[in-house]
């Protein structure tokens, strides 16, 4: 043992050891950008992570159709439940074609939406111990995707870059505890802030705090961003499903179901730019 | 250049196209999910190649495995590098002088690894910011991973042994 001590090895790999370190004080300093290390081996990993992510897609998408085939009967079953209740609310005539102008509403502020630069993206990875559903995508500097820039799918807000490569981006969800998302209620107007819990992430679902005591946001009702300089007004964050009050009473919590289906999400949009972005 | 130096390039070529693969497997979403928890691949790599080829190369690709996870993950770029390159170098030198190198210890060594290495990520990520229902994570996120990589260690110790074995096989030919 004393031998290896003394040997050139254990100087070589107490070099790799200090290089390590040198890794971690760089981190530090250059935050959302991805390290030189990382970026070279991206290079070769991205394109073999994106081939593979394709044909996992279709593998699975293949057999799940069998293996899932009692399960696709049962979801069959509660969507025949779910028909026959939205043929009873139709009665409710006044109250859906309300509900259909705000989503010609929504849909039309985004067709008309030509401040957004869109570039659309892959996911290609997951990590073993993702944080809060976090995954990487396909596009990175070299596409003009930049930090903090928001991702989406077409059916709603997703999350945002947290760091960036050069072919490369990891994304961080609404699930996740740390972000927080400006947004606002739009049928009552009431506003809040949309964040993760780490109870609601597991059923896939987030929180919108600090919703007025006296606020109508009610189970249905709509969820948008609110703008700023890290998202643009409008997107589509999800759903209500619950509200409750907070633990001290002071205000209202709303459950909210993202619009996007945040757990298997395969492709998004990473929106490089808008009116109002905060600098770059 | 002579046929030995060959091969030793070949073994490490074959080294380095197994962790890639590995990695690949480990990282591309939907593969080995078992109700949302994935294994980690490359460190039991790592630590099963640090039982058969000792603690130098086993720390230099420790390291290299332990980037790999950086890659993704969310901590300090260099963190599981660093601790995966020590934990390497030990479990080399502790089969070189003090234990056996089989399947059971191998599964040892990674579910030491896993833990510790979970565990300290836990704390850093999530455990010192105080967030409610912290431990959640922890029961239903970290220890699923550790015993699901502990449980796919034994695959990655004979594909490393198999291609251990096969050129020490061609070296002892020469």
């Amino acid at each position: 043992m004393k031998d290896f001590f003394k040997s050139i090895r254990f100087k070589i790999l107490l070099g790799i050891l200090i290089v390590m370190a040198g890794f971690m004080i760089a981190a530090v300093y250059t935050g959302g950008t991805a390290s030189l290390f990382s970026q070279v081996v991206s290079i070769v990993t991205v394109p073999i992570q994106r081939l593979s992510a394709g044909i996992s897609d279709n593998v699975s998408s293949f057999f799940e159709q069998f293996i899932n085939a009692k399960k696709l009967n049962e979801e069959n079953a509660a969507l025949q439940t779910e028909v026959n209740e939205l043929r009873r609310n139709l009665a409710d005539y006044e109250k859906l074609k309300h509900e259909n102008e705000q989503f010609r509403q929504i849909i039309g502020v985004m067709e008309n939406r030509q401040d957004l630069v869109i570039e659309t993206a892959s996911v290609i990875a997951r990590e073993a111990v993702g944080r809060f559903y976090s995954f990487t995508i396909d596009k990175g500097t070299l596409n003009g995707v930049s930090r903090l820039d928001p991702v989406m799918t077409a059916d709603g807000l997703v999350g945002y870059i947290y760091e960036t490569g050069v072919t490369y981006a990891k994304v961080v969800t609404i699930l996740d505890v740390t972000v927080d998302v400006g947004v606002y209620d739009s049928m009552t107007r009431d506003i809040g802030i949309v964040s993760g819990t780490v109870t609601l992430a597991e059923q896939g679902l987030c929180q919108m705090e600090y919703l007025p005591r006296d606020s109508n946001v009610a189970r249905g009702d709509i969820i948008l961003t609110s703008g700023g300089s890290m998202f643009p007004k409008d997107l589509l964050v999800g759903i209500v499903s619950e509200v409750t009050p907070n633990s001290h009473g002071t205000s209202l919590a709303a459950v909210i179901k993202p619009a996007a289906d945040i757990a298997a999400v395969k492709d998004v949009f990473v929106i490089t730019y808008f009116e109002g972005q905060g600098e770059k | 250049m002579n046929n030995t130096k060959y091969i030793t390039i070949l073994r490490h070529a074959v080294y380095c196209l197994l962790f890639l693969i590995l990695y690949v497997v480990q990282t591309v979403p939907g593969l080995f999910v078992i109700r949302g928890i994935k294994p980690i691949w490359v460190i039991p790599a790592a630590i099963a190649l640090a039982m058969f080829e000792g603690e130098f190369i086993g720390g230099i690709y420790g390291a290299a495995a332990g980037l790999l996870c950086d890659i993704g993950g969310f901590l300090l770029f260099g963190f599981n590098g660093f601790l995966t390159c020590v934990y390497c170098i030990a479990v080399g030198l502790l089969v070189i002088y003090l234990m056996r190198c089989n399947m059971l210890g191998c599964m040892m060594f990674v579910f030491i690894f896993m833990l510790l290495r979970g565990s300290l990520e836990f704390l850093f990520l999530y455990g010192m910011w105080g967030y409610d229902d912290v431990w959640r994570i922890y029961v239903n996120q970290t220890l699923p991973t550790v015993l699901f990589s502990t449980l796919i260690s034994p695959i990655v110790f004979y594909s490393m042994r198999g291609v251990f074995r096969r050129f020490e096989r061609v070296l002892k030919d020469q």
